[in-house]
């Protein structure tokens, strides 16, 4: 299976079908990788190379950390990504359930707490912007969980605000390995 | 004579005097709010009572509830960390009405020195320089000719500000009216008082503070400098002792100005006071902070003195057994707080569950923190999770060590500022030591180190959870565990028999 990873604006392609050995660009790489602890710590080891990483998935994209710095790296199977060329549309997988603020504005309030069920349309939080206030409801029916930002917080558009997971959602991420 | 201390806080620092009063062998009274029933200074105390909900202000801030605590449970002494109540004089005098000792100064010291222009008066009065400004709190009237004597640049100051709250820059006399406004609004809404004086600003200063210890027998001394130059929003990041350019003569006569401070206003307990130092090497009063510092462990690291022991001792009305001339200073400590932000968004705070936390350990490594797996870290209180002191000796080792430390140093599950001191420590200011208030600019961190092995490394991580991710067979990522339990008792039985 190849797929075409791109960090810093440069894609590479990463060929993965022999066990413990991967193609980078060509370049053969004897790799192995272990989880620590079973959601975002992980041991590498490059060519008798030792790193540690510490990943999140976010919107499809994977956010790696090695030491002080982070690399986001979008990964895509490279069959999907030459038909998106030939003018398909990028497969984008649903259950994004992050709560993005739609606006750059400044947190007022919350209108919700960890670990609240909420309803579809429900108010989370009131965000002002402009000098007007305005309520972010919830896209879904779900869960409360790892709310972002507090009172007082600026906030850019795009940035994940809190996120609304449904409750089966939680209960099937847990072996994901990447179920951050 | 103490035996049982309440601590009328929370975090790394409950747990903090928690250990300082097991080693003197004193009974410990934890209290917590509803959000903190499973924190660790409720596990490490001997008794622990619940004080209300999670928001500060039914709980943490509520003086009757822990004074009622500390008579139902018989403590004889409240220490009350910092932040919260620890500056609060009517605490203190509600502790000390109650019958009980109070870890810190008396009530009125704390009260002068609760007020800028308060202390600047009794500064001016006991002989220690102070920022060149206005005495009295500024009116409206007439604030042309006053700016116009403390001269540009200038800061106009809330007199009850702190945390960067109240605080205005004004560059020229046409935007002294507009400061003047917004200080105002700003420190009637944080602080419900819009008096504020000017100060004149300070190019390329440094902020170095002192320690002080005072008994009740008279006896002032003081542990030296840290530096506490590296800010961010005026919040301190990290902090070093000793200061990089401090020479002993800088230190002594600081020490002294400190001390008189503590003098002037009947100081006792431990204390710090704050100096603006400028380019020229002339230093000036900024305020005095009367209570335990976050930093005060690089004190601890390089004089050998545990602060926290000494305020149990001062507060039972102990003569403090340390002289001046002994005081030594020895090696070098460095600080870094590590707060539960995304140093990669803004520094917004980040909350979560802590899925991973390995700390960092070995030589001259100290953790203070209140972490664990499985703690749930809120949006409640303070973002600070946890302090990594290191200390070697000299510099240069300390600045290694800490990133020898940084690296080993893993939490997972909310975002912390461990990224923002491992980019710090590489910096050429910060090895050099010629860094100021203002070195820490917002983007600080998203650059990465251009490094061919660590993008081969994040692409071929993110490549094989992705593969793995599309439910493909997987043979890169075997399963962390070891034999299974069935091979290992069956291993076991083997060897038995």
């Amino acid at each position: 299976m190849k797929y075409i990873a791109t960090i810093e604006d440069h894609d590479h392609v990463v060929d993965v079908d022999r066990p413990g050995e991967v193609l980078i660009d060509g370049q053969a790489h004897r790799v192995n990788l272990r989880s620590i602890d079973g959601v975002h710590l992980y041991s590498l080891i490059v060519d008798d190379c030792s790193f540690e990483l510490h990943v999140e998935r976010h919107h499809g994209v994977y956010y790696v950390q090695i030491g002080g710095d982070r690399y986001a790296v979008d990964v895509e199977q490279e069959r999907l990504k030459r038909l998106r060329a030939l003018g398909g549309q990028r497969h984008e997988e649903h259950g994004g359930a992050t709560v993005p603020a739609p606006m750059p504005g400044l947190v007022v309030k919350l209108l919700v707490s960890e670990g609240e069920a909420v309803e579809a349309n429900q108010g989370l939080v009131i965000l002002e912007a402009m000098k007007m206030e305005n309520e972010i409801r919830s896209p879904r029916a779900g869960v409360v969980e790892g709310i972002a930002v507090a009172p007082g917080a600026a906030v850019n558009k795009g940035d994940a605000l809190m996120a609304v997971t449904q409750p089966q959602a939680v209960a099937s991420t847990g072996s994901a390995p990447d179920g951050a | 004579m103490i035996r049982k201390v309440l601590i009328a806080n929370r975090g790394e620092i409950a747990v903090r005097i928690i250990r300082a009063c097991r080693e003197l062998g004193l009974d410990t009274v934890a209290v917590y709010s509803d959000a903190d029933r499973t924190s660790l200074h409720v596990r490490r105390a001997r008794e622990a009572y619940r004080i209300g909900p999670a928001p500060a202000a039914e709980s943490y801030l509520n003086i009757g509830t822990l004074i009622d605590v500390a008579r139902r449970s018989g403590a004889g002494a409240v220490h009350p960390g910092y932040g919260f109540l620890a500056e609060r004089a009517d605490f203190a005098a509600a502790v000390m009405d109650a019958g009980l000792a109070w870890v810190g100064p008396p009530p009125e010291a704390i009260e002068i020195m609760g007020g800028k222009i308060r202390s600047r008066e009794a500064m001016l009065r006991a002989g220690v320089p102070v920022v060149p400004g206005t005495v009295e709190a500024l009116a409206d009237d007439g604030a042309e000719a006053a700016a116009a004597e403390v001269g540009y640049p200038l800061m106009i100051k809330a007199s009850a500000g702190g945390g960067g709250k109240g605080l205005r820059r004004v560059d020229h006399p046409s935007g002294l009216r507009a400061g003047l406004e917004a200080a105002r609004r700003e420190s009637l809404k944080a602080f419900g008082d819009d008096e504020v004086y000017l100060e004149r600003a300070i190019e390329g200063a440094r902020h170095l503070e002192i320690q002080v210890l005072a008994d009740n027998h008279g006896h002032t001394i003081h542990l030296g400098e840290r530096e506490c130059s590296m800010q961010r929003r005026h919040q301190k990041v990290l902090e070093e002792c000793p200061a990089p350019f401090a020479t002993p003569e800088l230190r002594s006569r600081m020490g002294q100005a400190a001390v008189a401070a503590a003098r002037a206003v009947g100081y006792q307990n431990a204390g710090t006071v704050e100096f603006l130092l400028d380019p020229g090497g002339g230093f000036y009063f900024l305020e005095m902070n009367t209570r335990l510092q976050v930093e005060h462990p690089v004190t601890e690291m390089v004089t050998g003195v545990d602060l926290v022991k000494q305020q149990l001792r001062l507060a039972g009305g102990r003569q403090l057994r340390l002289v001046q001339e002994e005081i030594a200073w020895s090696g070098h400590a460095i600080e870094a707080r590590i707060n539960a932000e995304d140093p990669y968004n803004q520094f917004l705070p980040s909350t979560g569950r802590i899925a991973a936390h390995i700390e960092p350990t070995g030589p001259g490594v100290r953790v203070d923190s209140s972490l664990y797996e499985g703690l749930d870290v809120g949006l409640y209180y303070d973002s600070l999770l946890a302090k990594l002191v290191v200390w070697a000796e000299n510099r240069a080792a300390a600045i290694l060590r800490m990133r020898r430390a940084l690296d080993e140093y893993r939490i997972a599950g909310v975002k912390t500022t461990i990224p923002l001191h491992q980019k710090i420590v590489d910096t050429t200011q910060f090895i050099s030591g010629s860094y100021h208030t203002d070195f820490l600019s917002e983007a600080f961190v998203t650059e990465v180190r251009d490094d061919p092995a660590l993008t081969r490394a994040a692409v071929i991580g993110a490549t094989l959870l992705a593969h793995q991710r599309h439910g493909m067979v997987i043979s890169h990522l075997a399963p962390a565990k070891g034999p299974s339990e069935w091979k290992l008792h069956g291993r076991r039985a083997r060897m038995l028999r």
